[in-house]
């Protein structure tokens, strides 16, 4: 038996392939409403022009009558690669579908920053946009962009059917990066601390608050300001770049939250904030916060950090 | 082919992913055996770990180490998933400041390649490879070793 039949969502991702005739990595991936205005009627022309062989499968909802009218302008049956394949409301079905698309198409140009572009560029590799200023402002540089003009996402399509394996990943991997770093709670809170602040505020945030609640705004704001709160404070932090981290802090394990990385002169350069620092490499309070992804421990001497006498583990 | 990354840390010659879990981890291609320093509360409060062999010895070039080997329980990492992941907890860590070694017998099977110019670990599970991969203890006359088995 197949090993993998064990996970439900893995099982059913197979079903989901297995009824509508698809393979993992060989589907582009449109999922939205199923309205005119998600430019279902360009993205499906542009594919239909294309000379791909992988297919298009769409998650959507139903609409006959919008249906009947793409069917009558473009004809779409005809073309044996594009599949609709209804609904799917499983979160984690979703996601497996997602990851295993070669690329997502995504049409949206109303309504600002989209969730299922935010869901795709965590997940799929490859996304490539619509052309306007909100979705741009989500994928930045991580993602492709085409507009709606004839033969411009049918282009699109031909050249990264022709992009190296290496590249298509890098872009994923950058797109995750992007969504980490300014869609997370941990961002979003940073941004709202800025706005509350004016930005002139040192740290004293409330990311703890921010990550376990599901609030509005207007709670946040009151939270923030409650004279005694009573949420876990992060120490206030400046940010430093990881060679100040090690000048600061010599020998000793630093726990860092928001590092971020960047190349110049073809260089790594990263940068974060540390909210801990100790000599001792037993601290449970943090290496349990670590574990739960709220912090990222590292040792500040990179000579002593595997010595000799532990080559023997 | 199901491919994941990971960053790996700037300013060492050693290749070690630099968030595994909140933390270090050294990719140990001559390793056996998985190597965790976290203590056996956290590995149970935080991995739902359970003790296998308490006070056990390996052996490896420099010498002979002691400890415990706990056994994690769907232990994820990025794609691949342990269904039950054994790991030697050293008493005696030899001012180690990673917190895993990740051992071949995690990697046993994949296609990985370690750059150290962009610093980057990409790990490849071929078609014909489950996402699922399952190690084992063995003792075999009083030594002990981790593989992973065939699946």
């Amino acid at each position: 038996m197949d090993p993998i039949s064990h996970n439900p969502s893995e099982k059913q991702f197979r079903t989901w392939l297995h009824r509508h005739g698809l393979q993992p990595e060989a589907y582009y991936l449109i999922v939205g409403r199923f309205v005119p205005e998600n430019n279902f009627e360009t993205m499906i022309r542009e594919f239909m022009r294309s000379d791909t062989t992988r297919s298009l499968a769409i998650i959507t909802t139903a609409n006959d009558s919008f249906l009947n009218q793409l069917e009558e302008k473009l004809h779409f049956k005809r073309d044996a690669r594009i599949r609709f394949t209804g609904t799917v409301y499983d979160r984690e079905v979703l996601h497996v579908i997602r990851q295993s698309a070669f690329a997502y198409l995504h049409g949206h140009e109303v309504g600002g920053t989209n969730p299922s572009l935010l869901e795709a560029m965590g997940s799929t590799n490859l996304n490539l946009l619509l052309d306007v200023g909100f979705n741009r402002e989500v994928g930045g540089d991580a993602a492709l962009y085409w507009n709606k003009k004839e033969g411009s996402l049918s282009r699109l399509i031909s050249a990264v059917e022709a992009l190296p394996e290496e590249k298509r990943l890098d872009y994923g991997r950058r797109a995750k990066e992007r969504m980490l770093t300014l869609y997370s709670w941990e961002g979003i809170s940073r941004q709202y601390e800025m706005l509350f602040t004016g930005g002139t505020k040192e740290r004293e945030h409330t990311v703890d608050f921010l990550l376990t609640q599901n609030t509005s705004f207007d709670s946040i704001k009151r939270e923030f300001h409650r004279p005694n709160y009573a949420g876990r404070r992060y120490a206030v932090a400046r940010r430093m770049t990881w060679n100040e981290i090690i000048e600061q802090y010599p020998h000793q394990f630093v726990y860092l939250v928001d590092i971020r990385r960047e190349v110049i002169d073809g260089k790594r350069v990263e940068t974060a904030e540390v909210i801990h620092a100790t000599p001792d490499n037993d601290d449970d309070e943090y290496i349990r916060r670590s574990v739960r992804g709220e912090c990222v421990e590292r040792y500040t001497d990179m000579e002593e950090i595997v010595p000799m006498g532990a080559l023997s583990l | 082919m199901i491919s994941f990354q990971q960053e790996l840390i700037p300013n060492s010659s050693r290749p070690i992913i630099d968030d595994f879990y909140g933390a270090t981890a050294l990719i140990d291609t001559g390793a056996e055996i998985p190597v965790c320093t976290l203590s056996g509360s956290v590995l149970r409060d935080t991995f739902d770990a359970e003790l296998r062999l308490a006070n056990t010895s390996i052996t490896g070039f420099g010498g002979k180490d002691y400890g415990d080997v706990y056994v994690l329980k769907s232990f994820k990492w990025k794609e691949l998933e342990y269904p039950s992941l054994p790991v030697f907890v050293p008493k005696e860590t030899h001012g180690l400041k990673v917190r895993w070694i990740i051992s071949a017998s995690m990697l046993d099977r994949l296609e990985y390649t370690v750059n150290m110019k962009t610093l980057r670990l990409t790990v490849n599970i071929p078609e014909d490879e489950s996402r699922q991969r399952r190690l084992r203890v063995y003792d075999s006359k009083g030594k002990l070793h981790v593989l992973c088995d065939p699946t």
